[in-house]
């Protein structure tokens, strides 16, 4: 019996048992964290990677050798992988097509989570066959460089070459230029909102999907302090992203292309689904910046899940609830995406 | 704009229906408001002295229940500050899309869904929950002239901060709820004050205390202590509906109105005009300490005799006696008769609101209306209370509202409407229990009466009721339908 179905298991147990027997810790808004999560962090905490002390490559094996086991591998039309040949490097990518006969909504570039120091193209496979199914959008995921050895700008420069590269080859996709959306979770959903922001407005995206994303390194606020310990993402795991992903250039924090929320917004930047979990230590990062961007006048459709913590992306095929969730993500997405290339 | 759900309005209603919809895991809404902040009528009534006659520890959400109140009876900003407080903590800002003020509402039986035209955009959304509220737009009564007046003009619910009452000669329009707790403010600054008064109120003490910082942070680390209080104040408020239901009882309150304005005041014509000709009850009952003593002042003049016209620098009563004036304030209310919002929501006949009303507005227990699907209405007919606090009410409407959104979604319908037989027989219930009550035999005119003279604002009964009735749907008193040639347009959660 494999990893997976042992898990699976148990989540179809302890979801039988009502909430109020169970307890376990309550969010700033008084819901409780779903209970396989409880679980999920106890075996985390016994066999935390310390993140600081790890060399990166062994991080990245570490990382790897956890998430593939809990992939389920949800059917798509087609997927292939492909690379992007840019004038002096090229990225790995991998496209997926939905199945189904009905048209489908365009093109999503996304950029996977992983601190920009791990995370790759398998971690993230079964967040984007799920997305691209829901969706019924094609997904191309790309394989960014990663930090420390490529710092900063070197993951966004990527993400953004990657992103008219795929611009350019629309047609070849079966999609117009027009069409192309960008998302990304955590890291990668930082990466999608910057993107959006600094595209300028004829090779921008026509939508952003950002899944708990981090949007602001200097701010302060609650869930930073409630969240910060034992909850999926630390901020321990956090400065040392900072490093490594800044390196000497700590002022960097400031820019707008790593914390997008402190840059300009208008209203001509792309419509938004901004998503955030309740045990997350940077719920209140995504919160703030769809409120910005809501303020601003940009179409915002936000969602929180109130019982699910950080990275619940990577946990569908272990637990309903964060599949659940992922789905009616997938569905709004398609919507979004769908009115926004229309309009 | 797709929305599963559109809210219109970040008041009260609004926010709790918000707040309820996250409970259950519904995140695919949006809550359109016509101004750029949260709060309603309490971010329109900025008028000096602003406040509200239920006591905070009541007049709050029960899921929200604030340890940090400093008085008993607060006043609009710290209401405001609590509802900005509250729509933060639950996440709601990224939910509300502001400047948005609705124009339009359309029933597009095709598509089953609510064409939705604001000022900027166009919304379509598989339902609507209006939170417009019925003391939104405020009402200014046609005096001839007017419109010929030099000095300024405000009314209580647009109060300006650019207005400045000082030592200027101000008339008074009014003489309800707002204007007793907007003249003890102003009237030690004014040089000389009229106030027109058509029918006296009936007035009584307010018991109003700061709450000491010792019992706060006791409510603070106990929350049972505060739902403790919360239910003491709501049961004393809750035994005085036996007096609206049965008028012989009001005789205990009318007498402690008439000591209090005897003690208040020692002119005996004035207090003669002072005093109501009806049951108290009929018109809402206000609280206060202040305004006696304040229109019994020097600089405060009683005018009993009517507006007759108003000329550009004075105001003339009915008896032709000339005022002058530098200002003109009103106090006249609100539009709460002939809802402005029921003009603009065409339902599934393509007539307005108002139309399908006429002079008699009639609902399914204050929520619903036949004929409009897929829409439920805060602070509809019937849903007014002259004795508690309206927010346990409106959570009540707001759970009703989201019992029928999940009751269609759980038969995998995309419509549900009101039937005719069960808004009917909601309607002869309420006017059965309408008879014989304080407002309909008290010898009053007030708002709470429609044109047709029924009761189709107040809830003839105890608050409680109204919650056991509303806060989930009766299902034989709603149809499921599909969307007519379309049987795919399944609404799926």
């Amino acid at each position: 019996m494999s990893l997976r179905t042992i898990v699976r298991a148990l989540d179809a147990v302890i979801s039988l048992v009502p909430q109020s027997l169970l307890g376990g810790p309550k969010n700033l808004k008084g819901y409780h964290l779903s209970p396989l999560l409880r679980v999920i962090l106890k075996a985390q905490a016994r066999n935390k990677v310390d993140m600081g002390n790890v060399e990166p490559e062994q991080l990245r094996r570490e990382m790897r050798s956890q998430l593939l086991p809990l992939r389920a591998g949800y059917q798509v039309g087609q997927v292939r992988d492909l690379s992007i040949d840019l004038e002096d490097r090229s990225l790995k990518a991998r496209h997926y097509v939905p199945s189904g006969k009905e048209p489908t909504q365009g093109l999503t570039v996304y950029l996977h989570g992983g601190g920009y120091i791990f995370g790759d193209l398998d971690t993230h496979d079964d967040v984007c066959r799920l997305l691209c199914r829901e969706a019924n959008t094609q997904i191309i995921s790309v394989d960014y460089r990663l930090a420390p050895e490529h710092p900063f700008p070197a993951g966004l420069t990527d993400a953004i070459d990657a992103f008219r590269w795929v611009q350019k080859h629309a047609h070849d996709f079966g999609v117009k230029p027009s069409e192309l959306a960008v998302g990304g979770d955590s890291a990668g959903g930082n990466l999608a909102a910057v993107l959006a922001q600094t595209t300028s407005s004829e090779d921008a995206p026509v939508a952003q999907l950002l899944l708990y994303p981090g949007t602001d390194q200097i701010t302060k606020r609650p869930s930073h302090f409630a969240f910060g310990e034992g909850f999926f993402l630390d901020n321990n795991d956090r400065t040392v992203f900072r490093q490594h992903y800044l390196q000497s250039r700590q002022d960097a924090s400031q820019d707008p292309r790593v914390s997008p929320h402190l840059g300009e917004v208008s209203e001509h930047i792309a419509p938004a689904l901004i998503v955030t979990a309740g045990f997350d230590v940077l719920h209140d990062e995504g919160e703030a910046y769809a409120n910005k961007l809501v303020r601003a006048g940009v179409c915002v459709d936000y969602m929180c899940f109130e019982h699910l913590g950080h990275g619940f992306a990577n946990l569908v095929g272990i637990h309903r609830a964060s599949e659940k969730a992922l789905i009616e993500v997938g569905q709004r997405w398609g919507r979004l995406c769908k009115q926004s290339a229309a309009s | 704009m797709k929305a599963k759900i559109i809210i219109i309005g970040s008041g009260f209603g609004g926010l709790a229906t918000a707040k309820k919809l996250l409970d259950e895991g519904e995140t695919d809404f949006q809550i359109l408001e016509r101004a750029e902040d949260v709060g309603g009528v309490w971010r329109e009534n900025v008028y000096p002295g602003a406040g509200c006659d239920v006591q905070s520890h009541l007049y709050s959400f029960s899921y929200d229940l604030n340890p940090h109140w400093t008085r008993d009876y607060s006043r609009q900003g710290e209401i405001l500050e609590y509802l900005r407080a509250s729509a933060k903590k639950w996440g709601l800002l990224p939910k509300i899309r502001m400047k948005e003020d609705v124009r339009k509402l359309r029933w597009l039986e095709q598509d089953g869904e609510w064409e939705v035209t604001t000022a900027r955009n166009v919304y379509f959304a598989k339902f609507v929950v209006g939170a417009f509220g019925n003391l939104s737009d405020p009402a200014i009564p046609n005096i001839p002239g007017l419109d010929t007046f030099e000095g300024e003009v405000v009314h209580s619910a647009s109060w300006s901060q650019d207005f400045c009452h000082k030592e200027k000669r101000v008339a008074v329009i009014g003489t309800g709820a707002s204007v007793i707790q907007f003249v003890p403010e102003i009237q030690p600054d004014v040089k000389q004050m009229s106030v027109f008064q058509r029918t006296p109120p009936w007035i009584l003490p307010r018991d109003d205390n700061p709450i000491p910082q010792k019992q706060r942070s006791r409510y603070a680390s106990n929350i049972w202590r505060m739902q403790a209080e919360r239910l003491r104040l709501y049961l004393t408020r809750e035994v005085n509906v036996l007096g609206f239901l049965f008028p012989k009882l009001m005789g205990r309150a009318e007498r402690q109105a008439r000591k209090h304005l005897e003690a208040s005041v020692r002119d005996t014509a004035l207090r003669a005009k002072l005093t109501p000709d009806y049951r108290i009850g009929c018109k809402r009952v206000l609280l206060s300490n202040v305004w006696y003593p304040a229109i019994t002042q020097d600089n405060v003049e009683v005018v009993t005799t009517g507006v007759a016209s108003i000329e550009k620098n004075a105001v003339v009563d009915s008896n032709g006696h000339r005022r002058e004036v530098d200002a003109i304030i009103f106090g006249t209310g609100f539009k709460a008769k002939d809802l402005p919002f029921a003009k603009f929501i065409y339902g599934k006949d393509g007539q307005s609101l108002s139309e399908v009303w006429g002079d008699n507005p009639k609902s399914l227990v204050g929520t619903s209306i036949v004929g409009f699907p897929n829409f439920f209405l805060l602070h509809g007919p019937n849903t007014a209370l002259g004795h508690t606090s309206g927010v346990y009410i409106l959570e009540a409407q707001a759970e009703h509202a989201i019992s029928g959104i999940l009751y269609a979604a759980r038969k995998k319908k995309p419509i549900i409407e009101p039937r005719q037989k069960a808004q009917d027989r909601f309607t002869r219930w309420i006017k059965r229990r309408s008879k014989g009550t304080v407002w309909t035999s008290g010898g009053c005119e007030s708002w709470y009466l429609d044109n047709s003279g029924q009761n189709s604002s107040l809830w003839p009964s105890f608050s409680f009721s109204y919650r056991m009735r509303a806060s989930k749907i009766r299902r034989n008193e709603y149809d499921l339908r599909d969307v007519p040639g379309d049987v795919s347009l399944i609404v799926t959660r």
